[in-house]
């Protein structure tokens, strides 16, 4: 089985220098997914102080595999507006 | 590895049951009378099978098992963690079908309560009856509160609880070192048994244990832990050990 470390950044990067036995990238997303629903589910609104979260997936050679990040903002994401709700 | 010697068959449960209200020679010999001799289980093993219709209890004399329950895509979750002196499934007794299984997480020595005997048990000595039924109240109770932790709690403080718990339920069976000796004990369980008993990931369990050692709370390594500062420990669990039941009260 393949080995995935998952490091945390959020201003401070956190390395991960344990790791962790999954069968596949598949199952690396769904951890990492879960790793940042996690972390972020206490941070409150002082999330908003460093406004955004990663979590990065290495392999055993350093490799990015893949990573996610949750952001906070005052303003909406870039080009997203309220849709008119129709008649 | 150094073997020790595990206690005998029937100490550690007569020790929390004595902690509770005062266990009478004649009681005492009546647990030792229901129990079968010890037997070996190696970690991983099944102790008792989800599903299954035991027809005996199961007293863990060593080491440490989990009661769990499996989802169909592999994930388990540990409801409770078992520590020696515990009746792993006392409620097979009359619950007769096993709702979850337990599960022997180190190499555990186990001795077989038939429910023949139990029942004999029960109908001859009602005060150890009523000792023996509040133990699987105070499981309920253990559940209770890992309820409360699973849903309310922040990471660190569920896992503070947990150390917490385990701390008092060890040292009250005589496995770990008391306050002034420095307050430590075994705990040889993996990051991903710590995970699935605090329904978190092995990244998110490994990164609390950093932060509790940060804070300098603990020290923790190699499977044994050390509470550095109890006080500061207790105050990030939020605990109150009430649902433990650990006072002197006759039943």
């Amino acid at each position: 089985m393949p080995h995935f470390y998952f490091h945390t950044e959020n201003g401070d990067c956190i390395r991960d220098d344990q790791g962790e036995d999954l069968p596949d990238v598949e199952a690396a997303r769904e951890e990492a997914v879960t790793v940042l629903g996690e972390i972020l589910r206490y941070r409150g609104a002082a999330f908003w102080e460093t406004a955004s979260f990663s979590v990065i997936v290495t392999d055993a050679d350093g490799r990015t595999v893949v990573s996610v990040t949750a952001r906070a903002s005052d303003a909406a994401p870039e080009g997203w507006t309220l849709q008119e709700t129709g008649e | 590895m150094t073997t020790v010697s595990p206690p005998s068959r029937i100490t550690t449960l007569v020790e929390k049951l004595s902690l509770r209200d005062q266990v009478a020679p004649d009681e005492i010999e009546a647990l030792k009378d229901v129990l079968d001799p010890p037997r070996e289980i190696r970690s991983g093993a099944d102790i008792v099978k989800e599903h299954s219709h035991p027809l005996h209890s199961t007293l863990l004399i060593s080491g440490f098992s989990a009661r769990y329950s499996s989802l169909a895509d592999g994930a388990r979750q540990i409801t409770e963690l078992n520590v020696p002196g515990d009746f792993i499934d006392l409620h097979s007794l009359l619950m007769k079908q096993m709702d979850h299984g337990v599960v022997a997480l180190t190499d555990c020595v186990v001795a077989s309560a038939p429910h023949a005997k139990l029942i004999r048990l029960t109908e001859r000595h009602p005060h150890l009856t009523r000792l023996l039924w509040l133990d699987t109240i105070i499981d309920a109770a253990i559940h209770r509160q890992w309820l409360v932790a699973m849903g309310r709690r922040s990471g660190l403080g569920h896992l503070a609880h947990l150390v917490c718990e385990l701390y008092l339920r060890l040292q009250a069976v005589g496995q770990a070192s008391g306050k002034a000796d420095g307050m430590r004990f075994n705990l040889p369980l993996t990051q991903a048994t710590l995970g699935d008993a605090l329904g978190l990931s092995t990244v998110h369990v490994s990164r609390l244990v950093t932060e509790l050692r940060g804070e300098g709370v603990v020290s923790w390594s190699g499977g044994q832990v050390e509470i550095l500062n109890w006080h500061r420990l207790a105050e990030i669990a939020e605990f109150d050990a009430t649902y433990l039941r650990l006072q002197n009260e006759p039943v």
